[in-house]
């Protein structure tokens, strides 16, 4: 476990001793913040806007976390950072399953700051409460890391390092609309995941409220999923030859 | 290399349980969220609400470009509100706004996109929205269905429940519901009027049998009175006025209207104006009447206060 946690804090202190993501999520927080000038163009949608705003960018950052992995597991195996680390008393397993957890900290605290700074924004521009379902959105938002981040690891270990960031975003940018395979069993939401499950822009939009349960339980899937991904990854980086 | 086969074991049980939970999540989705399964299939990696923003803000740039909604640009129009609520649904702005905007160039369109708008779940509540549709219905479609418009208004009644702001749907029921007898009963010969007493009778009638007197629906849904509009009715139906000259099946059927309804509201029947203890002759039109509320004191005879007050105020006699 120990060795989980050491690789996954190399991980995610490579992103966040970063000054450039603190400065995107400041752009990201202006972005959110100047949907209130949009009022007239929008006849009068500005909050709507503003709530969308915040849930797209923090999805947009989720995913840029991802594909962040998709560089570094190959550049590391590249560099031979991996093998140095493997040489040590570290299974693959471990390494992947350390780099996974790496990437969902890393998104999960970006996120986690971009949702906090557009709480801040929209109390204060429109001087009310924080809704349940705009805090459920977001909080789903970050839970989508897990699977998206077991896909990034998964296209790391099995693609060349140029292919590998440009498929993770064409199967994560894919994931959102297989609704339509949803009566093939196996295929649908085993093989190929519905990250749409995680996605619930309107309904922060609308207050529409998502229950508990449903958050308990799609959370489940994630890591259901994510151990699918992972024990995929493992297999193909178990004959992998490490220079 | 000898920890594939438990590597495989995780592998297939994963997939097992993730199908099986994303099958269930789905249907959950489905069920707090039902929308989804109507939403564009687009692959839009689920920024529909998003697009749906963009292009309703592109919809409000074009149509500014606009001098008005008519024949030439109401199918660019119309598509584009159409792809809008592929991408929200939801949203109110599509219906209130957009939809009405074309409701003169194409009716047929407007009702299109606004049944559907009755119909959505989320909407469920909104009572300006099947106003709207009866409204264009009654108004803008041509050959006016006003049966259909009358089921419209009535949905919005029952949406709006006690809100004060929509007694004008109220009134419009009954508008719709009178033109659409019109239209069927010939025997009427376009007399609105008539046609709207009726409706209103009607209604009285079944609230009646529902128990519910005064009220329109037994649902509770409207408060306000029913006896004032079949008030009006009937003076509209018993008084000429410039574009009306009451007819005798009329007069007969108001007469009809007021000795069941009326037959204590103590009003004339010539012109529908009420009247009070002891007057023998109308007011308003000079009609004679049959006097109420005398006392019983054979040499007294005097009205009383009110006309049913328990003691004479001229002689003190004890009326009950």
């Amino acid at each position: 476990m120990n060795e989980i946690i050491t690789i996954a804090s190399g991980t995610w202190k490579n992103v966040l001793r970063m000054k450039v993501v603190y400065f995107l999520i400041l752009c990201a927080l202006v972005l959110v913040a100047s949907a209130i000038n949009y009022d007239v163009l929008s006849m009068g949608l500005q909050k709507e806007l503003m709530i969308d705003v915040s849930l797209v960018l923090n999805s947009i950052a989720a995913m840029l976390v991802v594909i962040s992995l998709t560089f570094e597991i190959p550049k590391e195996l590249r560099e031979g950072v991996a093998s140095t680390l493997l040489s040590k008393p570290l299974g693959r397993f471990q390494y992947l399953i350390g780099k996974m957890f790496g990437c969902i900290v890393t998104g999960a605290v970006i996120c986690a700051l971009i949702a906090v700074g557009s709480f801040f924004i929209f109390n204060m521009s429109f001087g009310e409460r924080i809704g349940v379902t705009m805090f459920q959105t977001h909080l789903l938002v970050i839970l989508a890391l897990i699977p998206m981040s077991a896909l990034g690891v998964l296209f790391a270990v099995l693609l060349p390092e140029v292919i590998a960031p440009i498929i993770t975003v064409v199967v994560v940018w894919f994931a959102f609309s297989t609704k339509f395979l949803a009566g093939i069993p196996v295929l649908y939401g085993g093989i190929l995941p519905d990250l749409d499950l995680f996605n619930f822009r309107a309904n922060a939009v609308y207050q529409v409220q998502i229950p508990w349960m449903y958050v308990l339980l799609v959370t489940l899937w994630g890591i259901c999923y994510a151990a699918f991904a992972l024990s995929l990854a493992s297999i193909v980086f178990e004959r992998k030859d490490i220079k | 290399m000898k920890r594939t086969p438990i590597y495989v074991i995780i592998l297939v049980v994963a997939c097992v349980a993730s199908t099986i939970l994303a099958m269930k999540l789905n249907t959950m989705q489905h069920s707090f969220c039902p929308e989804k399964k109507d939403l564009s299939g687009s692959p839009i990696a689920g920024f529909h609400k998003f697009a749906s923003d963009v292009k309703w803000m592109r919809l409000v740039n074009y149509l500014g470009s606009l001098n008005t909604v008519d024949e030439s640009n109401v199918k660019q129009v119309a598509e584009r509100l159409e792809e809008l609520m592929k991408l929200d649904p939801n949203l109110e702005k599509i219906y209130k706004d957009g939809a009405l905007i074309m409701s003169i160039a194409d009716p047929d369109k407007t009702i299109e996109f606004l049944t559907t708008a009755c119909n959505n779940q989320y909407l469920k509540n909104n009572w300006q929205i099947p106003f709207y549709a009866g409204y264009v219905m009654m108004h803008n479609a041509k050959p006016a269905n006003y049966e259909k418009a009358a089921e419209f208004f009535e949905m919005s009644m029952k949406r709006s429940g006690s809100d004060t702001g929509a007694s004008y749907v109220v009134s419009s029921f009954f508008r719709a519901k009178a033109k659409d007898m019109v239209q069927k009963d010939k025997s009427l010969k376009g007399d609105e009027k008539l046609a709207l007493l009726k409706v209103l009778y009607g209604e009285w009638e079944n609230n009646q049998k529902m128990g519910a007197e005064g009220s329109y629906r037994n649902d509770g849904a409207n408060t306000q009175n029913l006896n004032d509009r079949l008030i009006k009715a009937l003076k509209d139906v018993k008084v000429a006025s410039e574009d009306y000259k009451p007819t005798s099946d009329g007069k007969k059927y108001a007469d009809m209207v007021i000795s069941k309804v009326f037959d204590k509201a103590h009003i004339c029947s010539n012109c529908t104006a009420p009247y009070d203890a002891g007057e023998k002759y109308c007011s308003s039109c000079g009609t004679s009447l049959p006097v109420w509320g005398l006392c019983k004191n054979q040499a007294c005879k005097k009205p009383l206060k009110n006309g049913n007050a328990p003691f004479c105020i001229h002689c003190g006699a004890k009326q009950k």
